[in-house]
């Protein structure tokens, strides 16, 4: 038995397993269209009314595809592979690079070894939990089109998949960059720039290649009902980015306050001193939560923003509103790899001309593509109207008439429409307007953080009662943009039905996150620069490289702090665009709920009328009793989840407490003269961080399950109401609180009110912790939270409207006992769930118990 | 093993046998017992050629003695009161600056030349045998000669202090990255000392906390009384960034004082 679990347990096994799941999700994609094709119509499907007849590769058969559609979605798929392979380039860039000294080595190596351990165990635990899901979505389906049964099953495979993929790839980018950038800085700040803002470009493009590719290779398979796939595709990078999000955070945090608690508080000694036993640890979530949970975050950000307006598109302007979508996806695709080569930095160059540097691709980005949709508006998005063929037709048009289009988005050229570019341009302002208030509220810079570095000065609570303030009104300020956007997409769309409106703020989604690979390319920097910093401190000889050059290490030590405090800032800029997009996301996909209440399933949507759904979106009111008690069960959940989080962070930090403590009683280690065991305190954080998840993971799942069957689905529709409202406001105040305290810190700590050390110092470090939780843990795991339970509501909702013991549809000759024994056991073993998941976070005692031994 | 003495100045006042060389004494002073002192300290290597009439140095060779599994005696007290003023300056070496996480930086003493930099008005910390922070228009040496003066009544026979900086802005106040508790009430001593020319000394605090302290020495440390002063150099700050990197480091990241 002892022989087996280590065989099982062997570095090939491993490999072999991982290669099986690989294997497995591609064969199960691939198998789809084949499978598919054998269920074309039979006799039982025939039988079903209003089915449209379905066939593979349909934008390649179908005559209503013109040749220039066809070329286009070629080209997509170029842009695409041509982003994977910019990626491809960079990283050569990246690995070809001096990796320093031995020492330097040694430590990225104890690095990326502990961030490898943690994604792989998380695989492991993942990995059979994705085939379980991908057999129930194909079981559950309850579409009439049997292609889809496992085209959406298979697509979900691969959406989890390519997640993954952009996440493990983002994290080992980071871990090859960190030593490279350390190494850098020893010759020059603008190769130490550059090669860590490439490194996360890396991430930035794979993300936006693969999410391209992805979304586009379903098209071409489904065809105009490729929601169907596509959903399943969006829900399988949602669910594992949840995962991610919530084990990166709770690793990075618990790593991060263990190691803090022990070192600084306990034992005085600075960060990122070789002595504590958690400093590789805390490095490592660094990575596995700034790089793997946000790269998995925006690249299902990304999927869903693009189902959504693909599902929209689809029921409003019919194939060429899913196409442009795509295209103008593929023009941010090239934006990002264009923008992002522009970003350099001269050799001595400061933070302040280095994060120009990024801005200024930023905004060379966003041009390239508000120009690049503007044209290929004006070339596509022609629709001549006839009535005589399709009345519903007329329906885009103001009050029915093409002649009511206004002048601003007809250009004054009949039958152009460039509404949805124009809404992309709102989304585009958007994303710059949630960065300039994130770095509003977030930036030393600014009043609100000034104002939280004064309250140091008056002590530990006034900090906190500051920080608190800042962050509740940094919520009503995003509420206000977002809103914005929101109303501008109405006002685009004025005159039009509510589903086109929908579409509109889809798309707001589309040019939102059309610069993805810039987003994360900030993102990802700040972990890297991060990571170097720590490497420099706790692996460059002063006094060798001082011999070899007078002041190089100085300079080089300036150099990466310089980079640290850029990275800083970018990452904490792109936090604001991640929570925003989940809402934006939301919102379209909840126009998409109403949908299929209104059909009955989601292959139906496009049969949907407007009267269908309006009188659908009306039942879903307040003054629904059910509804109400939905919308206020969906505005808890967010707090349970939090609650669950944060409580998991603390427990995991207890552990790493309790090791890093016995560690420091060998006086040989507090000496210096021997090593930690580095790698106990990994595995404890791995090890936690994996069995915290789940909890979670189930409350996400499980809880609009519990809430759809048991009251019904607008009961649902409020939960999801709720749940986004709340969601949202506590995800802003959490990051920007976090952020606000962390850079309040920072400021003393450059040297205002006494600077480190001072009572001020103490103070801003108290709020610090308070809100690390918040900012890295809780607040980034909502916005996937936000996505996944929308999505669950989405895919489950055909059960639901059968399934429920409210108000069940009964099925043709289907009984009401064995409904409502279905939907009972549904919601008992929901309510399980939930309830096993709220059992595990309250093990507080017991590890306050075994803390005490 | 050799007997090393080591005569501790702050955070309390001993006379100390020991068995380990400065670097481990002060490593163990910090961190290497649960008596630990949670904090910065300093000492000053004794001339192990000691010989007092006051200090039960006799005992010493007998109890200061190897433990059964052959590790060095790291403690033996040998007086906890009244030690600077019996003990010369001359039998006082080298001055050790331990960090809250045992860190150790050894001073040599040097001569003390006054500069123009000497003059007022200056922050003095005092640190043994009494503790008390003072602003002063008097220059590091007069300041020895008027606190260890006899005729002074609440002067001291020998005294160790430190030069801390009073960097100020443009608008007169002090510098915001100086970690001291009051910086107001310092900067109204020192306006009430322009005042009254006079008046060569006024207390800011009798027993002050010294936050992130090593950040806010001037010139070095004193140990002076009517004989004369030793002044031992404060390293600069490229000097501490590059050849005390480690210390540096760990005397700026602390949290305590």
């Amino acid at each position: 038995m002892h022989k087996l679990t280590a065989f099982l347990k062997s570095q090939k096994v491993r490999q072999y397993y991982l290669v099986g799941l690989l294997v497995f999700f591609g064969a199960g994609y691939f198998w789809t269209p084949s499978f598919g094709q054998a269920s074309e119509p039979t006799a039982a499907s025939a039988v079903v009314e209003h089915v449209e007849h379905f066939v593979f590769f349909a934008p390649f058969n179908d005559p209503s595809y013109s040749a220039a559609e066809q070329y286009a979605l070629i080209a997509i798929l170029v842009v695409a592979v041509a982003g994977l392979l910019y990626a491809l380039m960079l990283a050569k860039q990246v690995f070809s690079a001096d990796t320093g000294t031995k020492k330097m080595q040694d430590i990225a190596l104890a690095i990326r070894e502990g961030s490898d351990a943690y994604l792989g165990a998380q695989f492991k635990r993942i990995g059979p939990l994705i085939i379980i899901i991908t057999l129930i979505l194909a079981a559950t389906f309850t579409g009439v089109q049997e292609a889809f049964r496992w085209g959406r099953a298979g697509s979900f495979m691969v959406g989890a998949l390519f997640s993954w993929t952009v996440g493990f790839v983002g994290m080992r980018l980071a871990t090859a960059g960190n030593v490279r950038v350390a190494a850098a800085a020893t010759r020059s700040y603008g190769e130490a720039m550059q090669l860590g803002y490439r490194t996360g470009t890396v991430t930035g493009m794979l993300t936006d290649g693969l999410g391209l590719l992805g979304g586009t290779c379903i098209f071409l398979i489904f065809g105009v009902q490729a929601y169907e796939a596509l959903l399943g595709f969006g829900f399988g990078g949602t669910l594992i980015a949840l995962f991610m999000r919530v084990g990166g955070g709770i690793y990075t945090k618990a790593a991060d306050v263990g190691a803090d608690l022990v070192g600084k508080i306990e034992k005085d000694i600075p960060e990122d001193d070789p002595r504590n036993a958690a400093t590789i640890a805390d490095n490592v979530g660094d990575n596995v939560g700034d790089c793997a949970g946000m790269s998995a975050d925006i690249f299902e950000s990304y999927e869903v923003t693009i189902v959504a307006a693909m599902i929209l598109g689809m029921a409003t302007y019919g194939h060429k509103g899913v196409i442009f979508p795509l295209l103008v996806r593929g023009i941010g695709v090239l934006g990002s790899i264009i923008s992002t080569y522009t970003v350099k930095a001269g050799p001595n160059d400061t933070s302040d001309t280095a994060l120009h540097s990024v801005h200024r691709g930023f905004w060379i980005g966003s041009m390239i593509s508000v120009v690049g949709f503007f044209v290929l508006g004006s070339l596509y998005l022609h629709f001549v109207p006839s009535t005589t063929i399709d009345p519903s037709l007329l329906l885009r048009f103001p009050n029915l008439d093409p002649a009511n289009l206004p002048s601003w988005a007809s250009f004054g050229v009949a039958g152009l429409d460039l509404r949805p570019a124009l809404t992309c341009l709102i989304g585009v302002f958007l994303a710059i307007g949630l960065n300039k208030l994130t770095s509003y509220y977030t930036h030393t810079m600014h009043a609100p953080v000034k104002s939280l570095a004064k309250a140091c000065t008056t002590g530990h609570a006034t900090n906190i009662i500051q920080g608190f303030a800042v962050g509740y009104e940094s919520t009503v300020a995003t509420i206000i943009v977002i809103a914005t956007s929101i109303l501008l997409s109405v006002l685009v769309y004025t005159g039009t039905p509510p589903l086109f409106v929908a579409y509109g703020v889809a798309m707001a989604g589309i040019g939102m996150l059309t610069l993805t690979g810039n987003t994360i390319s900030m993102d990802v920097f700040g972990p890297v620069a991060d990571n170097a910093n720590g490497i420099g401190e706790m692996g460059y000889d002063p006094e060798a490289m001082e011999k070899q050059k007078p002041g190089s290490y100085k300079r080089a030590r300036q150099i990466l702090s310089d980079l640290d405090a850029v990275g800083n800032t970018t990452k904490a800029e792109t936090k604001g665009i991640a929570i925003g997009s989940a809402v934006i996301a939301a919102v379209s996909l909840f126009s998409s709920f109403i949908a299929v209440i209104a059909v009955g399933s989601e292959d139906k949507i496009s049969m949907m009328s407007v009267d269908q759904y309006l009188i659908e979106a009306g039942k879903i009111t307040v003054a629904n009793p059910m509804v109400f008690i939905g919308f206020l069960i969906g505005g808890a959940v967010p707090f349970l989840f939090s609650s669950m989080l944060i409580r998991a962070v603390g427990r995991a930090a207890f552990y790493i407490v309790k090791e890093c403590r016995i560690q420091f009683r060998d006086i040989e280690i507090w000496e210096g003269t021997k090593k930690p065991d580095y790698g106990r305190v990994v595995d404890i954080c791995t090890n936690t961080a994996q069995k915290e998840l789940i909890g979670p993971g189930l409350l996400a799942i499980m809880s609009p399950l519990f809430v759809g069957f048991l009251l019904g689905p607008y009961a649902l529709g409020g939960f999801l109401a709720g749940m986004i409202l709340v969601g949202q406001l506590l995800a802003v105040f959490m990051s920007n609180a976090g952020g606000a305290w962390d850079n309040a810190k920072k400021m003393i700590e450059d040297g205002i009110y006494g600077g480190k050390g001072s009572e001020a110092h103490k103070a801003a470090v108290t709020g610090d912790t308070v809100g690390d939780p918040l900012k890295d843990t809780a607040g980034p795991a909502i916005n996937p939270l936000i996505k996944v339970m929308n999505m669950v509501s989405l895919l489950t909702l055909g059960l639901v409207l059968h399934y429920n013991i409210i108000s069940p549809k009964l099925a043709v000759g289907g009984s009401a006992i064995s409904t409502f024994v279905t939907g009972l056991l549904i919601i008992l073993a929901a309510a399980g769930a939930i309830a096993w998941a709220v059992w595990q976070s309250k093990r507080d005692d017991a590890v306050a118990d075994s803390f005490g031994e | 093993m050799t007997i090393h003495y080591y005569m501790l100045c702050y955070r309390f006042e001993a006379l100390v046998a020991s068995q380990l060389p400065p670097e481990d004494f002060g490593a163990y002073l910090a961190v290497g017992t649960k008596k630990n002192t949670h904090g910065n300290m300093l000492f000053f290597e004794v001339d192990p050629a000691l010989r007092s009439t006051y200090f039960r140095l006799e005992d010493v060779p007998n109890t200061c003695v190897p433990h059964q599994d052959g590790s060095p005696k790291r403690s033996k007290y040998i007086s906890t009161y009244r030690v600077l003023e019996h003990l010369d300056a001359d039998v006082l070496g080298k001055l050790y600056l331990t960090t809250a996480d045992g860190r150790v930086l050894g001073l040599d003493a040097s001569t003390y030349i006054e500069t123009h930099n000497g003059s007022g008005p200056n922050l003095f910390q005092e640190l043994c045998p009494v503790s008390t922070m003072v602003v002063s228009t008097l220059t590091p040496l007069a300041f020895n000669a008027y606190m260890t003066d006899p005729k002074n009544q609440v002067g001291v026979p020998r005294l160790i202090f430190a030069d801390l900086l009073v960097e100020r802005t443009a608008s007169g106040h002090l510098a915001g990255s100086l970690p001291y508790d009051h910086p107001d009430h310092i900067m109204e001593c020192i306006r009430g000392l322009e005042a009254d020319p006079l008046k060569p000394t006024k207390n800011v605090t009798r027993a002050p906390h010294l936050h992130g302290f090593f950040r806010t020495i001037r010139r070095g440390f004193f140990l002076g009384d009517q004989g004369g002063i030793k002044f031992y150099k404060f390293p600069s700050k490229e000097e501490l960034d590059v050849k005390y990197h480690q210390w540096w480091h760990s005397a700026t990241e602390s949290l305590v004082m």
